[in-house]
């Protein structure tokens, strides 16, 4: 048998005749024909079309994910219209913008009532998460997440991670299990593995399906649940207990969540290294991500029991600032 | 791009690069996007043109925009070697391959699969080349014990 490593390299070479074989027959968009291997100005365009293929696919992708596909003409407003603020069982208003940067629509919406299962997946780049909860005392944080398990997911977190974060690189300890249905993450950076192996031999399930540490250990006191998505490229967790709201030009991106409060400022906790601006009346929490593509900016602010964050991709500051001076309650109509 | 020049530039670079990328990228995405998700990458290069033919490593810098464009599901599909014409290979090495942890993965697959250096796989992962040499030790001692080869001396 061959070297495991010749295995890989022979098969490295396979694969990518395999992936490149379609891209590269026939003619080149445009009907301009070109044979393969041509360096022509016709690769360019086709590179842009094939780009544009995508971008198209994957916005439809994420909004039959999402489970609906609205447009809404944020242009018209809704200054008359009574806002249900506690709509759909929800004690969180949806939020949108009057500003969306240029050539952005509202691709996609998301109500949490809208979904009968105690979890629902969101995608997000490269780690899915239904529910997460994360108690702490002092410096010591547990990060409790868990979503669905599809069979096929179970070994990615089987080892420390490196996160990047805003300061650098980070080391995080992560223990992670198959259990009923659900794939469980336990995550610190201040408790070790054998300590998070000895928190997850504690966890029982909850009514709800979520799992959950019958005794606390090291006077940790446990927060609310949160359903987030985890951008963890980007180093950024992101509440989404309430609502949600996409916008897309087709290639940029941005979106507001909406998560109740609890009377905590707990917008607070899911940022780190941000700065304080002040837009009109709101208090706004903000830091852009610049270090790799795509760029990406967070920012949340606090209004009334509820906190409103903005995630956007490839979208600059000054524009999610206008964003924000913008944004208002919507009501279901808009939705 | 701001001239003839620059866009002949880009376009012998995108020839040279694009194959590279795919190849990279079919550990992540599958062979049935990974040609998509370097063209996103190139096309990210072709709109910031006087920033990446700047770079010292282009093609890690443009793996991880394809990587976060890709937005493929974690595990992706890949074929058996059979179908790729490589009765040679074992074909439980591709199921061991994908059960790695992801950092594992990525190392093996860039090093072994794809023939990056060190230097421009520890770029790609954003990691140190020591990191990296650490995630392809593990990762390959993972594939032979499931394989069921003998480790080297």
């Amino acid at each position: 048998m061959l070297e495991v490593e010749d295995q890989l390299r022979k098969y490295g070479e396979a694969v990518e005749r395999a992936a490149l074989v379609a891209p590269l027959e026939g003619p080149l968009v445009d009907d301009e024909p070109g044979p393969v291997g041509d360096s022509g100005r016709g690769r360019t365009r086709m590179l842009v079309a094939l780009t544009a293929s995508l971008v198209l696919v994957v916005g439809v992708v994420t909004a039959a994910r999402q489970g609906r596909s609205e447009r809404v003409d944020t242009a018209n407003g809704t200054s008359d219209a009574q806002i249900e603020a506690e709509w759909a069982g929800y004690a969180v208003p949806a939020y949108v913008t009057d500003a969306a940067p240029a050539g952005m629509t509202v691709s996609a919406t998301m109500s949490a009532a809208d979904y009968d299962a105690p979890v629902w997946t969101m995608h997000s780049q490269q780690y899915w998460v239904e529910g997460k909860t994360v108690p702490e005392a002092g410096d010591h944080k547990l990060v409790i997440s868990w979503f669905v398990d599809d069979g096929s997911d179970s070994a990615l977190y089987g080892e420390p991670v490196t996160i990047r974060g805003t300061e650098g690189v980070f080391r995080k300890d992560v223990v992670t299990f198959v259990d009923d249905g659900f794939q469980v993450v336990l995550s610190s950076s201040t408790f070790s593995t054998n300590d998070l192996v000895d928190f997850a031999e504690q966890l029982t399930i909850a009514e709800t399906g979520v799992q959950e540490l019958e005794d606390l250990p090291g006077g940790l006191t446990a927060l609310p649940v949160r359903r987030s998505m985890t951008y963890e490229q980007y180093g950024a967790t992101v509440p989404f207990d309430g609502h949600t709201a996409t916008y897309s030009d087709g290639s940029r991106e941005l979106n507001i969540f909406t998560a109740p409060l609890d009377g905590n400022e707990q917008a607070a906790q899911w940022l780190e290294d941000v700065r304080e601006v002040n837009v009109g009346d709101r208090t706004v929490w903000i830091r852009s991500n610049t270090d790799h593509p795509p760029t990406s900016v967070i920012a949340v602010w606090v209004e009334g029991d509820a906190q409103i964050t903005v995630f956007a991709l490839d979208v600059t500051e000054e524009e999610v600032l206008a964003v924000i001076a913008a944004s208002r309650q919507a009501d279901r109509a808009e939705w | 791009m701001g001239s003839n020049g620059n866009s002949d530039e880009f376009e012998e670079f995108a020839v040279v690069m694009r194959p590279r990328l795919v190849r990279a990228l079919v550990g992540f995405c599958g062979v049935d996007h990974a040609s998509d998700a370097a063209s996103e990458a190139l096309l990210y290069a072709l709109e910031h043109w006087d920033r990446v033919s700047a770079m010292d490593n282009p093609a890690g810098y443009l793996f991880r925009v394809g990587q976060s464009r890709g937005r493929q599901k974690r595990v992706p599909n890949l074929p058996p070697p059979l179908d790729v014409g490589l009765p040679d290979v074992e074909p439980a090495l591709i199921p061991a391959l994908l059960r790695l942890p992801v950092t594992q993965r990525t190392a093996v697959w860039l090093v072994h699969g794809c023939g990056w250096s060190y230097r421009a796989t520890a770029a790609a992962m954003e990691t140190s080349e020591s990191m990296v040499g650490n995630h392809l030790t593990r990762g390959i001692e993972s594939l032979r014990r499931e394989l069921g080869v003998a480790e080297h001396a």
